[in-house]
């Protein structure tokens, strides 16, 4: 065995014995400190919290990981993880920050109340003994969701990046396009939880794949047609590689960089839509007809005019 | 890799022998004279009484704490103590889920209670409610416990 494989071997029970004997010591603290010393016991429910915030805090979640704190002061690695979580939260706000002041305006509710919430995540965090918990409602639904094997503060950061990552693709165009894009798709994309960035993106991908204008983010029954016409003799790899090369180059042209993996992903997710859409002889029902009265700028006046990170920040005054 | 489940990590360890014997001379002083085998069959009760009550505990537990909190009682006697003993531990996780005070706060009421309003009846003392047993820590006399339940 090399000694990468030797680091992420199952533990043996001796060393799983004496790790679970440290970590009990631990968790013992914790939990007197959660009581204030006023308690020996308290609900189960509680102490598999504290734990679980516990191996969070201290990444004790693979074998390579737990050999390692075998070796060094557990208390000693709280200490040093509770700060190194701090900073993460630091980072995590900056994030949160910036995805307020990028805010697409599409009038999301969705998007708008998650983001005012996330506001809240800064002051319901528990890194002490919740850390691994995620105080915020995150309704909007991201194109890619975040893995559910993350949690706590980093579930939220990679939330926040992935969603940076669809703001920058939105940014690329024109706002009012992409209303009328959506409405098209979903008349009642403000108030449903829906994603704003995935029909934006494949609608751009499939018009600069026939080499048409992505701006107007609208397929007419030629375009649809032209589309049709240049996957079909091309088998699923082919046509794939067509997707992803179009996203790419889209995102290129339209200095989207940070978009890019986004575009590509949302592309070659597109294709078996298409394929099943072409056997039934009919893209429209993958790009519907956008209408240019559906969506004007006025009709964005029941939006509040606040910016969630004003909002969040006279939560927290 | 699986995650640790509480089980595991809360597993039984067995009580110390320092802690036993600071229970058998506590038992001594006040003449109860419990042996061993029985201060370790009350911790090994504890266990049940933890799961009974959806509870746990991480350190030797509140059976030390018990002992010094009844021991001195006029109810408690030599024969058959360590029955009543595992009644107050069990009486003790229920009364912990009903109201969260502190483990000393809650001995007192309870060892107020036991010694007057329910006369040395571990049955008696199951009815007390959490306000009753806060007005009895808190020294209340047992007439101004009774208005306080009518």
């Amino acid at each position: 065995m090399t000694g990468n494989e030797l680091a992420d071997a199952p533990l043996t029970e001796e060393e799983r014995q004496r790790f679970l004997l440290r970590l009990r010591a631990l968790l013992a603290r914790r939990a007197a400190c959660f009581t204030m010393c006023e308690s020996t016991s308290l609900p189960a429910e509680t102490a598999r919290e504290l734990l679980e915030s516990l191996c969070f805090t201290l990444r004790a979640d693979s074998p390579a990981r737990i050999r390692r704190l075998l070796d060094r002061d557990l208390e000693e690695e709280y200490v040093r993880g509770t700060a190194l979580l701090r900073e993460k939260i630091r980072r995590c706000r900056r994030l949160w920050e910036t995805a307020c002041l990028m805010e697409p305006e599409l009038g999301s509710v969705s998007l708008r109340e998650t983001l005012r919430s996330i506001g809240g995540f800064f002051r319901r965090y528990d890194v002490r003994y919740f850390a691994h918990q995620l105080p915020a409602g995150i309704d909007y639904p991201l194109c890619a969701p975040v893995p559910e094997t993350l949690a706590g503060v980093d579930y939220l950061t990679e939330y926040l990046r992935r969603l940076l990552a669809e703001t920058a693709l939105l940014r690329a165009f024109d706002p009012l396009r992409e209303r009328q894009a959506l409405a098209a798709g979903c008349p009642w994309y403000r108030a449903a939880p829906v994603n704003l960035c995935r029909p934006v993106g494949e609608a751009a991908a499939a018009l600069r794949l026939i080499g048409a204008d992505p701006a107007p983010l609208a397929l007419t029954a030629d375009s649809r047609r032209t589309l049709a016409e240049r996957l079909a003799p091309l088998d699923d790899p082919e046509a794939e590689a067509l997707l992803r090369r179009a996203a790419g180059d889209l995102c290129r042209e339209r200095n989207a960089e940070a978009a890019a993996p986004l575009l590509e992903r949302i592309a070659a997710e597109l294709l078996p839509r298409l394929r099943a859409a072409m056997a039934a002889g009919d893209l429209s029902e993958v790009f519907p007809e956008v209408s240019r009265e559906q969506t004007k700028s006025g009709d964005l006046r029941d939006m509040d005019t606040n910016s969630c990170y004003d909002r969040g920040r006279t939560t927290e005054r | 890799m699986e995650k640790l489940s509480l089980q595991e990590v809360t597993a039984p360890v067995p009580v110390s022998g320092a802690a036993l014997a600071r229970c058998i001379g506590l038992s001594d002083r006040y003449g109860l004279r419990l042996t061993e085998a029985q201060l370790a069959a009350l911790w090994a009760r504890r266990q049940d009484s933890l799961r009974a009550a959806g509870r746990v505990e991480l350190g030797e537990g509140i059976t030390e704490p018990l002992l010094r909190a009844f021991a001195s009682s006029p109810f408690l006697f030599a024969d058959g103590c360590e029955t009543t003993l595992a009644e107050l531990q069990e009486l003790f996780y229920q009364f912990k889920n009903a109201a969260e005070q502190p483990d000393d706060e809650l001995l007192t009421g309870m060892r107020v209670l036991f010694d007057t309003w329910a006369g040395g009846s571990a049955e008696r003392l199951a009815d007390a409610s959490p306000r009753r047993l806060a007005r009895a820590a808190r020294g209340l006399t047992d007439e101004e416990a009774e208005d306080d339940g009518k």
